[in-house]
């Protein structure tokens, strides 16, 4: 693993899906990982025609999502950086990356 | 770079405390209403951050009991800005793990990269519970503590 692709995914693409970047990017900092992490963040609809390794998103686009990446995190509470944090770790062990 | 505080997008005119809403339509309504007033926005953005909700779901109550109504900028929001009204009972806006919901923040900005800014902005304000609790309960614009 060289580097894993993660977008954060919302309806418009500007507001929310930037905050969770910012967000996620924290939680996988306290991983300290061996490889780098590059978060970007996008509408649903532009989303469809990107690749990454793993989407993070909110209940309102989890199944289309999940029609576009085999892995995806659905967050509940934006602000909850143990969320974050756990539903990250459970993905880093599930792909045995930690 | 000057730092950015909340405080150089919402003012106390723009704020309403302890309100009542049926529903959240309205309540989405009522915030974009008060940036309407300023002549911070048209009425076109005030319904594009509904349709946004109608179209896309409810993933704008971001965290438990507190929603961020915006909508894409396109030519309808004159000036960066927020608005900020405060239910005091719960508005139902659908949102399995966040209802209900509290506080209601209209955020509008002209462009694209504003907009991230304001919601950094307000990010950093919210992320602090004790500044979430003290949005839910206050009933004076000092009392918020911004």
């Amino acid at each position: 693993m060289k580097e894993l692709k993660v977008l954060t995914v919302c309806g418009a693409g500007v507001g929310t899906s930037t905050l969770l970047r910012m967000n996620i990017n924290e939680a996988f900092k306290s991983f300290e990982l061996p490889f780098s992490v590059k978060v970007e963040n996008t509408s649903l609809s532009r989303a469809k025609g990107m690749s990454c390794d793993l989407m993070v998103t909110f209940e309102s686009f989890a199944a289309d999502a999940r029609k576009c990446c085999p892995d995806v995190i659905v967050v509940r509470n934006l602000m909850d950086k143990k969320e974050l944090k756990e539903k990250i770790g459970e993905y880093l062990s599930a792909k045995q990356l930690i | 770079m000057k730092r950015l505080v909340l405080t150089d997008y919402l003012s106390e005119s723009a704020t309403e405390l302890q309100q009542q809403a049926d529903g959240w339509e309205e309540a989405v309504r009522r915030a974009g209403g008060l940036l309407e007033r300023q002549g911070y926005i048209l009425p076109a953005y005030t319904q594009a951050m509904v349709d946004m909700v109608k179209e896309l779901g409810p993933y704008i109550v971001i965290m438990p009991g507190v929603a961020l109504a915006h909508a894409r900028p396109e030519g309808n929001v004159k000036r960066n800005s927020i608005a900020l009204v405060t239910f005091r009972q719960g508005v139902p806006f659908g949102n399995e793990s966040n209802d209900p919901v509290y506080v209601v923040f209209a955020i509008a900005a002209t462009s694209d990269q504003e907009h991230l800014e304001l919601f950094r902005t307000l990010a950093k304000f919210i992320a602090e519970e004790e500044n979430v609790e003290r949005l839910k309960t206050a009933r004076t614009y000092e009392e918020i503590g911004l």
